[in-house]
């Protein structure tokens, strides 16, 4: 079903889902250009507080940066203009709006967006003039009257692995606690199985699962593991360990963080 | 500004929020247009009176989501509609039950 396709495609770069690999940029701009390609479920009130440090910065909810959001929300009032419609939102945790630019001339009429209906919204958080808004890329009627409560628990369960982990990880795992923007990507289908992330690795050499597991059993990765720390917790020559982490940087089990010589999970 | 803020409740939560905007869902089990009332079984298959503003609220499809105001009839609580939202001709009611006590759970309801 393509629509359902649509909502967990990212838009342009990648897709199916999956956060891009970081790795083609260091430090802070890897992470938040997997921020930017991740789709959150949010309510409303979420988005009420979001922060910012600056007009110009990226938006935050629960210290995460924020990508694309989606939301699924009762339309209060339709206001079309002659480039634009504003949408005013109701999910019963408060208002927000949401801007589409789009050429409404041809549309079907079931795809038409009528007050006092469900639909269900994508895209991104914006400011201006000091008030904020979503940015929306796609805007349709919700079809399954089931579709608002399955939102909502969808909320529900990625605010939780966002700020607990998976379930069946170890608590080290958290990466919410670590600011790790690829947390978001938990909710991708790589990451949500149980057990997952020992099945992604387990053909692995030796040697590469030792490191990841490693890395993934530290209590603090906000700032990566320097690969220091990962040699004296593994043992044997620098040069293999250092081969070892090219090979999972190019595969994109493992990214760099702060700089070249400290790595984390793309989980 | 304050936000508005609607909790999803059933029947037996209404009493925990009188005097306040809540949303009910269930199915429409009667259409009294005289009178411009509905009586509507909620998730947890409680019987619900709705009142309404105006006829035209009255929902054509057999489920509806009913915004209003929790008020006192008589020895029972009914809701004043502000916004009848139709949600089509099949709905789990019990679904809606599970996310409506969810948002009762503290370490669940952080988001809502």
């Amino acid at each position: 079903m393509s629509q359902f396709n649509d909502y967990y495609a990212n838009k342009g770069e990648g897709g199916g889902g999956y956060v891009q690999s970081p790795f083609s940029s260091p430090g802070g701009g890897a992470r938040r250009q997997a921020a930017q390609h991740a789709l959150r479920p949010v309510s409303i009130k979420q988005l009420l507080s979001a922060t910012q440090v600056h007009a110009d910065a990226e938006f935050k909810i629960d210290d995460l940066e924020v990508g694309q959001i989606t939301l699924v929300a009762h339309v209060v009032e339709v206001r079309n203009q002659t480039t634009n419609c504003t949408y005013t939102l109701d999910d019963g945790t408060g208002r927000y709006e949401a801007r589409h630019w789009a050429d409404t001339s041809d549309q079907k009429e079931e795809d038409v967006i009528r007050e006092n209906t469900y639909v269900r919204v994508m895209g991104g958080l914006k400011s201006f003039s000091g008030k904020h808004y979503i940015n929306a890329t796609h805007v349709r009627p919700c079809k399954d009257s089931h579709e608002p409560y399955f939102h909502k628990l969808d909320t529900m369960t990625v605010s939780l692995i966002l700020k607990h982990g998976l379930p069946g990880q170890p608590r080290a795992g958290n990466h919410a606690a670590s600011g790790n923007p690829n947390g978001a990507s938990a909710y991708t289908a790589q990451a949500s199985t149980a057990g997952g992330v020992n099945d992604q690795w387990s053909g692995l050499p030796d040697l590469q699962q030792r490191i990841l597991r490693f890395i993934l059993a530290q209590p603090n990765r906000q700032d990566g593991i320097p690969v220091t720390a990962i040699a004296r917790a593994i043992g044997g020559q620098a040069a293999e360990i250092s081969e070892a982490l090219d090979i999972l940087l190019d595969e994109g089990h493992v990214y760099t963080t702060m700089d070249d010589t400290h790595f984390d999970l793309a989980l | 500004m304050s936000q508005p803020t609607h909790t999803l409740v059933n029947s037996a939560r209404l009493l925990d929020h009188i005097g306040q905007t809540v949303r009910l869902t269930g199915l429409v089990l009667l259409r009294n247009t005289e009178d411009k009332e509905l009586l509507v079984k909620a998730s947890d298959d409680g019987k619900v009176r709705v009142a309404l503003d105006d006829v035209t609220q009255i929902p054509q499809s057999a489920y509806a989501e009913i915004v209003g105001e929790v008020v006192k009839s008589g020895d029972a609580l009914a809701v004043q509609a502000k916004h009848v939202i139709e949600t089509g001709d099949m709905l789990d009611l019990s679904l809606v039950d599970f996310v409506v006590e969810a948002g009762y759970n503290p370490r669940l309801a952080r988001a809502w």
